[in-house]
């Protein structure tokens, strides 16, 4: 108790003295205090201009923000192709596509392979008439057509032998998958139902 | 992105509801028993000889025979088969996002 009156009675006097002290200082010719409150107060006498107040806005001015920058993602995948409407535009024969038309007419580039360095396999520009067999006038084979689209061993020899005269067809086993009917008939163009396409003697 | 998603749902059902069937398409049959509810792959011809000669998967991948070569899911997806080309780099992959593009009725 007695310690803490000690202490309290020091600052009281520490207190006075600085008030003391501040008050002489005021005094001087230099006068720092009073220049410190009445800094810029115009000499009596004098109009008294003051500073234009610049004055923040009280809230930021709009800045239209830059277009967002949308993420493109690269696809592994090449570019989509219509192929739908490349369908719709080929060449067509009685509503089915005549393929070989639309190949020799550039419509289509298919690859010759899944390898990307594949080849073409030669164009045999060979035409076979085949031999009547029956009613039907005899017909004619179009090496070319066939092989734009194929190699020789997709026929030769699982399908037709090399030799010709071999193979002993008729059309009623083609239409029931045989010979030409492997492919003609079920996706090659044209169809078993359009005569003249292979016999040049019927309609 | 949900709605993404469903945009691309609705435009595949879309796709496959508006799917005419075109001269060449091999319907694969099923021959494994069970998963009736899953309709059977439809093979497009069309689409790939548009692309492809014939020799490009005849004989060496496929048959000239519809139903001549085994293809199952496994076999696509370890690289035989459709996924020779379907493994999402030379064709869309196949995996759950792309079933009914092969698979629909």
């Amino acid at each position: 108790m007695r310690n803490w009156c000690r202490w309290s009675r020091a600052a009281w006097a520490f207190g006075i003295a600085g008030v003391i002290g501040l008050g002489l200082l005021a005094c001087t010719s230099q006068n720092p205090v009073m220049t410190t409150f009445f800094e810029g107060v115009p000499d009596p006498g004098t109009k008294y201009e003051p500073a234009p107040v610049v004055k923040e806005p009280r809230r930021p001015k709009y800045v239209k923000p830059p277009p967002r920058v949308t993420y493109v993602e690269v696809p592994d995948l090449p570019p989509a192709v219509d192929w739908k409407g490349i369908y719709a535009t080929l060449t067509r024969n009685d509503d089915v596509v005549s393929w070989v038309k639309a190949l020799e007419a550039n419509q289509i580039t298919p690859k010759p392979g899944i390898a990307p360095d594949a080849k073409d396999e030669d164009v045999l520009e060979l035409d076979v008439e085949l031999d009547s067999t029956g009613e039907a006038s005899k017909a004619v084979f179009p090496h070319k057509a066939h092989t734009l689209w194929m190699g020789c061993t997709t026929c030769h020899t699982s399908i037709f032998e090399m030799e010709k005269g071999k193979a002993k067809m008729n059309m009623a086993a083609m239409g029931e998958g045989q010979w030409c009917g492997v492919c003609h008939g079920k996706v090659a163009s044209p169809d078993l139902n359009t005569c003249g396409a292979c016999h040049p003697g019927m309609r | 992105m949900r709605r993404a998603a469903t945009l691309i749902v609705v435009f595949i059902l879309a796709w496959t509801a508006c799917y005419a069937a075109e001269y060449g398409d091999v319907v694969i049959e099923r021959k494994a028993k069970g998963m009736d509810d899953i309709p059977s792959a439809v093979f497009p011809h069309w689409i790939h000889r548009m692309q492809f000669k014939c020799s490009a998967c005849h004989e060496e991948t496929f048959k000239m025979k519809a139903g001549a070569d085994e293809i199952t899911m496994e076999m696509i997806q370890s690289g035989k088969s459709c996924g020779l080309c379907h493994n999402g780099k030379a064709a869309f992959e196949s995996n759950f996002d792309t079933c009914p593009r092969c698979h629909f009725k």
